[in-house]
């Protein structure tokens, strides 16, 4: 048996809405996952284990990629799950150092998406959009989550400017993080003036997309010795996928179903995290994953937004989130697990450096029909 | 060009779901029919913007990407439905939202459709709701 796992490197390739020609899929990716082995300290010839997650490798796999990088890997392993596949691939690896199976696995994720890229992307998404949904033409995912977010609004008595607190308060976090592609202050009559997507959606409820790669190591405790500083451990990891069948309305998800199980096997409860990197493709599933994941003291979602978020600056999405840094089509699953380690391990920029020791990581994704079928969670804490 | 709007209901037992599965998620049931599925209740509308250039769907079908109301759709039959929502002349019916984010689609939902399969040259077919009259 092996010894228990630790993220010890996290790097995210500069997010970028225009990017340069020679920066390809495999480009970023491969400068991902060097950054993240020299964040670690793990020198390349260390590293036993791939595990890969993009929209755009085709006709490559993570395979490929692993000749590409000169990695000889004992562990290899793709994630096809989006927004999920980050916290996916995460659990398989601290699996596999666990039962031995490997000592220092890199997980990358990253696109480059251009708008054809996008387009390709978005209207073959799945069998189900390229045949249903494509030809209305539906152009992505942003009228289904109009819809969500107008069911969730009626459920919950909340209003337009509830949902914009998350975009208003994360912008405040990117406007401290260089990387980020929207760092301009954002208030409310920009906000509310914003040109409409798919109403009540407007232009700063739906995610940038940029293209960009993120990367993580994974290694042991004993091996982490060698790293530079802190890591982040593991404490408990929890998924469901496909809990509701597409025949809910997405306003109630599988989080719901895997927290307590979650905070139980972490020793820990939702009000003992510092920070929470939840999965922001729009503002209505940050506040549904925050309501379902034990985060709205008291059960006020309303109060939780505007106060706790907006008002007090809690530590949510401290990049600024998909919403402000960008989505990078797979790597949005990995962006809130890279702010995590690089925040756990004190070494974001002193802007937004905050004194996390124990954190929330979500991953959601994968729009089937109507909303989104895979959601994992992770409850990361610091170790020195 | 069009027909009335359908779903797959599971042989033994008659659960309908949409889009098409091999496997009833209810009773694991694998052979199917059709049932008319051309009435249900708009539930939430949206509309997607403009986007000046044409583009191709996958089938290689060219699309007219001008401004389109869309809806989620729970049809009588059970199954919700996205769909294209054709403007209505009816009271009720649908509206383009206003041009800023934020505030609510004009026509406010619920409202009664009947529902329509509208075949494209590509082969590909699409859903249509046109609000009923004086709905």
């Amino acid at each position: 048996m092996g010894d228990d796992a630790v993220i010890v490197g996290a790097f995210e390739a500069r997010y970028e809405r225009h990017p340069a020609p020679e920066r390809t899929t495999e480009a970023l990716i491969v400068e991902a996952v060097l950054g993240a082995l020299a964040d670690a300290g793990v020198d390349r010839s260390r590293v036993d284990g791939l595990g890969v997650a993009s929209f755009s490798l085709a006709p490559d796999h993570a395979i490929d990629m692993a000749w590409r990088l000169g990695l000889r890997v004992r562990w290899l392993m793709e994630d096809t799950n989006g927004g999920a596949s980050a916290l996916n691939l995460l659990a398989h690896a601290v699996r596999a150092i666990e039962a031995g199976d490997a000592e220092a696995i890199v997980l990358a994720a990253g696109d480059r998406l251009g708008a054809s890229e996008f387009h390709v992307l978005t209207d073959s998404y799945n069998r189900v959009t390229r045949e249903q949904l494509a030809p209305l033409p539906l152009n992505g995912p942003n009228a289904l989550f109009s819809f969500v977010t107008q069911r969730h609004a009626r459920a919950h008595g909340l209003e337009h400017r509830d949902y914009g607190c998350v975009p208003l308060a994360q912008r405040a976090w990117a406007q401290r993080n260089p990387g980020a592609v929207y760092r301009d202050p954002l208030g409310w009559n920009e906000y509310l003036a914003a040109p409409a997507v798919a109403p009540p959606l407007g232009v700063y409820d739906c995610v940038p997309v940029v293209s960009g790669a993120d990367a993580v190591v994974v290694t042991t405790r004993g091996a982490a010795g060698g790293g530079r500083s802190a890591g982040a451990a593991v404490r408990a990891i929890r998924s469901l996928h496909n809990p509701d069948d597409q025949e809910g309305d997405g306003t109630v998800s599988g989080f719901s179903e895997i927290v307590d199980e979650l905070w139980s096997a972490a020793r820990a409860h939702p009000e003992d995290v510092d920070a929470a990197y939840l999965y922001d493709d729009y503002p209505v599933m940050v506040a549904i994953q925050a309501d379902e994941c034990g985060l709205v003291v008291g059960g006020d979602l309303q109060r939780f937004l505007h106060k706790r978020l907006l008002e007090d600056r809690w530590p949510l999405n401290t990049s600024g989130g998909q919403l402000s840094a960008g989505q990078a089509g797979a790597a949005g699953g990995m962006h809130g697990l890279v702010e995590a380690v690089t925040q756990l391990r004190r070494s974001a920029c002193a802007e937004r450096q905050i004194e996390a020791e124990l954190v929330l990581v979500t991953g959601y994704g994968m729009v089937l029909h109507t909303h989104g079928a895979c959601h994992n969670a992770a409850v990361l804490e610091r170790i020195r | 060009m069009t027909e009335p709007f359908t779903v797959a209901a599971c042989e033994p037992n008659g659960h309908a779901v949409h889009p098409p599965r091999p496997v009833c998620p209810h009773c694991g049931a694998i052979r199917w029919r059709r049932v008319p599925a051309d009435g249900g209740v708009l539930e939430e509308l949206t509309a997607r913007r403009a986007i000046a250039e044409p583009r191709r769907l996958p089938e290689g079908e060219w699309i007219d990407q001008s401004e389109a109301l869309l809806g989620r759709v729970r049809t009588d039959a059970g199954p919700v439905v996205i769909c294209r929502v054709v403007r209505g002349p009816a009271p009720g019916g649908a509206n383009l939202p206003p041009e800023t984010a934020g505030a609510a689609p004009d026509a406010p939902p619920p409202v009664r459709v009947r529902l329509r399969t509208r075949a494209l040259q590509c082969g590909s077919r699409v859903v249509e709701a046109v609000p009923e009259d004086g709905s």
